[in-house]
């Protein structure tokens, strides 16, 4: 009986005792929505952080923003987001955030330490988003969205839309990105994001500035190479099977007309290396299924071989355009995005071993050919097209 | 006293035996004891001994005294048969003075003859109590609508009505030194497995205390772990459950005085199926019977997950609902795991009031309690609006469980959980539900491991564990 309750007394002094460790209340810490990362001179690190106003979702009576911004510099990244405690009278807590920004001066320094920070901390999240902006990061954290109450949520829906819809960025993921950051087999790219001034609709001169996310940075190892501007950024997403909503006008067969647009529904891609005259080669195939999202040539559809050669012109302009970027990271920036390094290293593991010390310079020899079949589905509501104009000119 | 005339049967000499009861029964004030005689019947002396309270004055008239005098006036012919062996009597020629108080003080009347040892027992017994009515806290909405009164035999009869079977068996017993309360052990044979039966008939007759007023006092006395918070024995208000427990091989406890019936042995799935399970169409039992199984979870986890998220595990909530939480807590003075227990006890306040209320200042109470309480802690800050959902969600839930002996343990230990989660998060969580596990492995009722079927695993019992399945893919009685 005496043991029991000697155990019994232990127990609850070790329940007790702890004192509940590192416990914190909900209302006790500065949630974070999104991170902007700059450089100072003399190599400072300035760390700009979005925290919630939490209040201000409940709060009636006159608006109040939802979120403030606050920054302070270290000389390395956990020291300037632990200088952040001297302005912030809760801890700020990440474990929500969305986003990191990076400044281009930052990228182009090397981003490789700044990255260790975020892979160290266990507060941060394998899944926010990596972007890069020319100019001040800390800037992008300063436009309010219209729809969403601060920065984190909107730069992550933006990326979904990205992924779904637009196909103009490379969304890329903490996680992938330091994963391409680490493999010396790969390059890392991340989506570009820039705050543009549009005018007031209204006319009167005010000037509104917006957040856009347009175009990627690729990275040669860890350092920034170059931009890739819309079009290049969703070649690279054919080549990495990722973003899978891109909008393809085509041009019109004959006769004027603007062109007919393909949206894709889903872009699926592998990389096949084969050997050529004793050279590294890459297939990369892409299989993409669209719909027809207008036509606005004097063409018709409704015939099987006209539908035919439609995917296969579609198809021609995504091959042209993926040759296109290979040619610019190949031959301009050195930066091996599409991770052909990785797809040779998977097949060929042995060859790759003797070819990786010199890979920088096998790179941009190797010769890559886009294979793309398209194949639209949906044809949307109307049959055919809409009317016909120019005399009835089959 | 004296211990040997207690257990002698009653003499033959009348005048020694209206003595011996006299002296055991008459400062009682209701025992009333009569001399009966017959006029033209010289030689037959008899005295009749009731108690007053419990006989019916109008069937002594009717069934014994008239019985009795028109056999004794009825001449030589009817005088030839034995005047001690009426028609509507049962003579008990061995009775003991230990007995005939018993059976005195049930409401039995005894008559007592001159020259005859032992004593004839006539049934008077006044018949008081209320009416059959719905069963108050085991509802359902398809199924009888009988429920148990406190009358024993009257029970019986709703359980033998449903089992019009020869295997059926009764016996009774007495328990509690000053109420002597009837109890009646009700099996099935050759379903009931011996074992459990004896022991059921053991543990009854080894109890040894002055009152049972209820059922409650046999469960405690008979129960397996009395230091566990787990019910080992379950109590119904309904015939067809004890019906359906009986074909199941469970043994029921009757007791009188008592409208909850005792069904031994139990296991944990048990008190989680409701008779509604069986009258449903299955594919309807099984949805209940999962919501339900739900429902004991949450009632028991849920405050504990609530406060272990919020105070440990910022990360695990979707960062929108984490802004609202914050933003509902801005403001609230005390930690998280202060406000739950807060709010928990005030909803058992309430709970336990509900009980207590009477019926036309209920409304009021639960409008004070639900909504100005609610409201009012909200606007106060001292409570917040996500811990007032999860605190009734709580609440509801544990009112989702059947059995409402544990329900009532399910609320209890979710307490200590709470603890366990503020102050060691989702680990504490865990060893707590561990430790609860644990402790359910170890449980046994009647022999039978509480968590029975599932540990150890029995495969041909899963059909009716969590899913109920249908009655012609049911095996027969396994």
């Amino acid at each position: 009986m005496r043991v029991r309750r000697c155990w019994g007394w232990l127990l609850s002094l070790l329940l007790l005792g702890t004192g509940c460790w590192s416990r914190r209340e909900v209302n006790e810490v500065a949630i974070s929505s999104a991170i902007a990362i700059d450089e100072e001179r003399n190599q400072t690190i300035r760390i700009t952080m979005q925290i919630l106003r939490p209040t201000a979702a409940v709060e009636s009576g006159q608006p109040r923003s939802g979120t403030f911004n606050v920054t302070a510099t270290g000389p390395t990244t956990a020291a300037a987001i632990r200088n952040l405690d001297q302005q912030l009278s809760r801890r700020p807590e990440w474990k929500h955030n969305n986003a990191i920004i990076l400044s281009e001066n930052v990228a182009r320094q090397g981003v490789g330490e700044i990255m260790d920070f975020f892979m160290r901390n266990h507060q941060s999240r394998l899944d926010q988003w990596i972007l890069v902006t020319r100019g001040k990061a800390a800037a992008v954290l300063v436009p309010r969205f219209q729809l969403e109450s601060n920065q984190g949520i909107g730069i992550r829906r933006l990326n979904q839309s990205a992924v779904h819809s637009t196909a103009a960025t490379v969304p890329v993921r903490l996680y992938d990105f330091v994963t391409s950051l680490t493999n010396p087999a790969e390059d890392p790219v991340a989506a570009a994001i820039e705050t543009v001034e549009f005018p007031d609709p209204s006319g009167e001169g005010e000037v509104n500035p917006r957040i856009r996310m347009r175009g990627a940075a690729v990275f040669q190892h860890d350092r920034l190479a170059g931009w890739l501007d819309e079009t290049e950024a969703r070649s690279l997403d054919w080549f990495r099977g990722e973003a899978t909503g891109a909008m393809v006008v085509v041009p019109c067969r004959k006769g004027p007309g603007r062109g007919t647009s393909v949206q894709l529904i889903s872009t699926r891609s592998s990389l096949q290396p084969y050997w050529k005259n004793g050279q590294p080669a890459v297939r990369a195939t892409v299989r993409a299924t669209g719909q027809l999202g207008d036509l606005m040539c004097q063409e018709d559809l409704s015939k099987h071989e006209a539908l035919v050669d439609l995917q296969r012109r579609t198809a021609a302009q995504m091959e042209a355009e993926m040759a296109k970027l290979m040619h610019r990271l190949q031959k301009d920036l050195g930066s091996d995005a599409v991770g052909l390094g990785v797809a040779l290293e998977r097949t060929f593991p042995a060859a790759w071993k003797k070819m990786s010390p010199q890979w920088r310079e096998i790179f941009p020899k190797v010769s890559v050919t886009p294979e793309v079949v398209v194949e639209l589905t949906q044809m949307g509501t109307s049959e055919g097209k809409l009317i016909s104009s120019g005399g009835g000119g089959k | 006293m004296h211990r040997t005339a207690q257990e002698q049967p009653l003499p033959a000499d009348l005048s020694r035996t209206e003595r011996l009861i006299r002296d055991r029964l008459a400062p009682c004030g209701d025992v009333v004891l009569r001399p009966f005689t017959a006029e033209g019947v010289p030689g037959m002396k008899s005295l009749i001994v009731y108690c007053n309270s419990m006989v019916d004055g109008q069937l002594i008239d009717e069934q014994a005294l008239q019985a009795l005098l028109l056999r004794m006036q009825s001449g030589p012919a009817a005088l030839s048969s034995d005047p001690a062996d009426p028609p509507t009597g049962t003579p008990s020629p061995t009775m003991t003075l230990r007995q005939a108080v018993t059976e005195i003080l049930a409401g039995n009347l005894l008559l007592l003859v001159e020259g005859r040892t032992g004593a004839v027992v006539f049934r008077l017994e006044r018949k008081l109590g209320r009416g059959i009515t719905e069963p108050v806290v085991e509802g359902t909405i398809r199924g009888p609508r009988e429920g148990f009164v406190e009358d024993p035999e009257a029970n019986i009869t709703l359980i033998r009505r449903r089992l019009q079977t020869p295997s059926f068996r009764l016996e009774w017993m007495r328990v509690g030194e000053q109420t002597t309360t009837p109890i009646a052990l009700l099996y099935l044979d050759g379903v009931a497995d011996p074992r459990v039966v004896r022991r059921a008939r053991l543990r009854v007759r080894r109890i040894r205390i002055d009152a049972v007023l209820d059922s409650g006092y046999v469960e405690e006395l008979i129960e397996d772990a009395p230091y566990s918070p787990f019910p080992t024995v379950a109590h119904t208000e309904r015939p067809d459950r004890v019906a359906a427990g009986l074909l199941e091989g469970q043994v029921a406890l009757v007791t009188s005085g008592s409208p909850q019936v005792l069904l031994v042995p139990t296991v944990l799935v048990q008190l989680l199926h409701s008779p509604e399970d069986y009258y449903e169409r299955y594919m309807i039992g099984t949805a209940t019977r999962v919501l339900r199984l739900l429902g004991a979870f949450l009632a028991l986890t849920l405050p504990s997950f609530y406060v272990a998220v919020t105070t440990y595990h910022h990360e695990m909530i979707p960062a929108p609902l984490f802004q609202a939480i914050a933003a509902q807590r801005e403001g609230v003075p005390w930690p998280a795991v202060m406000e739950a227990f807060l709010m928990e006890i005030a909803f058992e306040l309430l709970r336990e009031a509900g009980i207590r209320l009477p019926r036309p200042v209920g409304q009021a109470v639960s409008i004070i309690g639900g909504l100005v309480i609610g409201e009012a802690a909200i606007r106060a800050r001292i409570a917040s609006a996500g811990m007032i959902i999860i605190v009734a969600t709580t609440g509801i839930a544990s009112y989702a469980v059947p059995a409402y002996n544990l329900s009532v343990s399910l609320r209890l230990i979710r307490f200590p959980l709470m603890l366990m989660a503020a102050v060691l998060g989702l680990h504490g969580v865990v060893v707590g539900l561990l430790l609860l596990l644990i402790h359910l492995l170890s449980l046994r009722s009647f022999g039978v491991p509480y968590l029975s079927p599932i540990m150890p695993p029995k495969p041909q019992h899963w059909g009716d564990v969590i899913f109920r399945a249908p009655w012609w893919k049911m095996g027969g009685r396994q």
